[in-house]
């Protein structure tokens, strides 16, 4: 037969809700006694150290409550970017790509040109032997 | 309380009471700014999150000034808003730096009596709460520090966290029991 404190009346004691035949089995028992007297030391020096740990970390800061920016500013920062955006599209141009000109190309050129240039075409030239002879 | 009594009275002009709300705003910070970043910081256990967390809890409470309306004690108010917002913080995963724990060395001032083994028996004994607190639960780590940190018997923390007095209850039961057991033999 158990004749000590059960877990639950332990956590019971500690947590502030004891149950009253917790509380007179710990005024006659010295072993759970003991062993309560133990936790709460450990929890009280848990508490010390919070507190240590706060108070050596703690800056009082100042909390200056301010306005809130609200949806007219955000309305009036699109605003502004939507300006800015409409005025630097207009003035973008698009630099155009400059030709690539190879060197086939400019001989093709150059072979038309030579024979947009004759008064007969070179396709045309059996039938020039048709063509009256001029004279002198 | 006098921040309470300047909100509710009937103020003849705006600007006088907005001057009242000003004034019991920094009574309001000057008596609970500590506990706040106490409680901030043993649950986030980072430094510049705790004061974050409870900047923001100010502002909120400022904001929320007028609205209050005494049904409960302005340090519950101000808890209250607090936990809510150091729980929105913890269900973002990147606020789980707290695993990293602060290094502890401050339990020679209230023990300077204590024995060396003593000492460094209680230091290993903090240690472990603290790692257990950190391993638990978001909501249980909350209700347990507001038990053993800041002292609130279970009606305070139900109204801090909205929960019923059965479940702080039964919160503080699990979080008692991880700490006995991480403390094993220990104690």
């Amino acid at each position: 037969m158990n004749t000590h404190l059960n877990d639950e009346q332990i956590a019971d004691i500690l947590i502030g809700a004891p149950v009253a035949a917790a509380d007179l089995h710990l005024k006659t028992c010295e072993d759970c006694r003991a062993q309560v007297a133990s936790l709460e030391d450990v929890l009280g020096n848990f508490r010390s150290s919070a507190y240590q740990l706060s108070e050596a970390a703690y800056r009082p800061r100042q909390v200056v409550p301010r306005p809130s920016f609200g949806r007219l500013g955000f309305t009036l920062a699109g605003a502004v970017l939507a300006v800015i955006g409409i005025v630097s599209i207009q003035n973008w141009q698009p630099t155009k790509p400059q030709p690539v000109i190879l060197q086939s190309d400019i001989a093709l050129l150059m072979q038309i040109d030579a024979q947009v240039s004759r008064g007969i075409p070179e396709a045309m030239e059996p039938l020039s032997q048709f063509l009256p002879k001029e004279s002198n | 309380m006098v921040a309470i009594r300047l909100i509710g009275s009937a103020a003849t002009s705006q600007s006088r009471s907005l001057e009242n709300v000003e004034e019991s705003f920094d009574e309001i910070v000057e008596e609970h700014q500590a506990s706040l970043f106490r409680f901030a910081l043993s649950h986030l256990r980072d430094r510049d999150e705790a004061h974050s967390v409870t900047q923001d809890c100010l502002l909120r409470a400022h904001r929320s000034l007028g609205s209050f309306r005494g049904q409960s004690s302005l340090r519950t108010w101000l808890m209250a808003i607090l936990v809510n917002l150091i729980h929105d913080r913890a269900r973002t995963a990147r606020w789980r730096f707290w695993l990293k724990l602060q290094p502890i060395d401050n339990l020679q001032r209230s023990d300077l009596r204590a024995s060396p083994e003593t000492q460094s028996m209680q230091r290993e004994q903090v240690d472990a709460v603290w790692q257990t607190a950190a391993m638990l639960p978001t909501q249980q780590r909350t209700v347990f520090l507001l038990r053993f940190v800041e002292d609130m018997d279970l009606l305070e923390i139900a109204a801090v966290t909205g929960l019923k007095e059965g479940t702080v209850k039964a919160h503080l039961f699990r979080a008692v029991h991880a700490v006995r057991g991480r403390l094993g033999g220990k104690v």
